[in-house]
């Protein structure tokens, strides 16, 4: 094995999840050391965000689920995203499309640059919901990854947005709401999921049971913000203008 | 753990809709066609559901069926190729939303990331797909396409290596 395809190999496996936790300590040691390192680091982990985006989980729908000869009497038996619109919504129109499509529209922006909060750099995920424009992918600690679908501002005056999440083999969605003492997980994924620092940011209760969709309804959303409003309101601190 | 007790049949069927999604996206990058796709992700559920019995509850669902999905590819290549010209990767895909809007700013990159997908080889491919799109473990990839551990590492730093190329040209190593 040569030394190259050796540090292709380390990268993969620092991406996927495959070093142990001093690896991973180790490895970010390195990267931050090493500039040349550190942005093919950045450059492969967007070419896997764009890959997710490209390749988001299909819809299923009745008449895919029938074809399949999976229908049942009662209806498809939903447990996936995927399956969760209902047939009377009364979602905003935008909440059609799903990611990575909403994404690119409410911000108007390509998938086009990867911010990376190193440990120790002061980022995590709060400050990844907090400074990464949406579309973008705010890489975290061990080859987590945070990337904001699209911000929007619910009926009480909260600004809001909805992202994925990947570590591991953990992807997720959800929805963080801010207020003056930071974001507040509003929703996580489907069923269990365990979050990425639960000492930093808080879940509100029921978050990790309800459904994307049942949040946008709950929290009264608005249509998706404007990339320069998103921006404004980056550069602000979140607070209304 | 997946019951075939009495409604072991019932329990089947639920894990398999949950899985269907990621399913049809495996069959999809491996056959790189959506009609083709569609066709093995259907003919993959017909042989779990016939099968459900051969099952081993407490393993994997979702490598059993990919499995399932890949030993009908290969059986099946030389037919599914002479059902048609195999339509271009980028307009098997629905970037149009409801009213028709066009996707404009995200849908170069995202053909882009198609299309490098697509000239992967098919083992590749499908190593893309269970680590980088379904976030499984080396391990669990390994055993789900039953090759050893070293090489699913090998190769997924191979096709990341031309993923890179076919994204970012001369700037990849």
């Amino acid at each position: 094995m040569t030394g190259k395809s050796d540090i292709h190999e380390r990268i993969a496996a620092y991406l996927d999840g495959g070093m142990s936790e001093s690896e991973a300590r180790a490895f970010e040691q390195e990267v931050d050391e090493n500039p040349s390192l550190a942005a093919e680091l950045e450059r492969l982990m967007h070419n896997d965000a764009l890959l997710r985006a490209a390749y988001a989980e299909p819809e299923i729908d009745d008449s895919f689920l029938a074809r399949m000869g999976l229908e049942t009497q009662t209806g498809p038996a939903s447990t996936t995203p995927a399956l969760a619109m209902p047939a009377n919504d009364n979602l905003p129109l935008w909440r059609r499309w799903q990611w990575p499509v909403g994404g690119a529209i409410a911000a108007g922006l390509a998938l086009a640059l990867t911010l990376t909060f190193q440990s120790g750099a002061g980022g995590r995920f709060n400050d990844a919901l907090d400074r990464t424009p949406s579309g973008q992918l705010a890489a975290l600690d061990q080859g987590a990854s945070l990337t904001p679908v699209l911000s929007f501002e619910a009926g009480d005056g909260r600004f809001c947005r909805e992202f994925a999440y990947s570590a591991g083999s953990s992807n997720r969605a959800g929805i963080a709401c801010r207020s003056a003492g930071g974001w507040t997980i509003e929703a996580w994924g489907e069923g269990a999921g365990t979050l990425p620092d639960p000492g930093e940011i808080a879940l509100a209760s029921g978050a990790d049971t309800r459904s994307l969709d049942e949040t946008y309804r709950a929290l009264g959303a608005s249509d998706p913000i404007s990339a320069d409003r998103e921006s404004a309101l980056i550069k602000g601190g979140w607070i209304a203008e | 753990m997946t019951d075939f007790g009495k409604d072991g049949t019932g329990a089947v069927r639920r894990e398999i809709v949950a899985v269907l999604p990621r399913l049809r996206r495996f069959c999809l990058t491996l056959t790189r066609n959506q009609d083709a796709g569609d066709d093995l992700c259907q003919a993959t559920v017909e042989r779990a559901l016939a099968r459900a019995d051969q099952f081993i509850p407490g393993t994997r669902l979702d490598s059993w069926m990919y499995r399932i999905a890949q030993n009908i590819f290969i059986d099946e290549r030389r037919r599914l190729r002479t059902r048609g010209v195999e339509v271009e990767v980028e307009s098997t895909f629905d970037l149009v939303g409801d009213d028709g809007v066009s996707i404009v700013e995200g849908r170069s990159d995202l053909a882009r990331a198609r299309s490098a997908m697509a000239t992967l080889p098919e083992e590749q491919r499908m190593l893309m797909t269970l680590v980088v799109l379904d976030g499984m473990s080396y391990k669990d990839a390994a055993a789900t396409l039953e090759i050893p551990v070293g090489t699913v590492m090998s190769r997924i730093a191979r096709a990341r290596r031309t993923i890179d190329q076919h994204l970012n040209g001369g700037t990849a190593q």
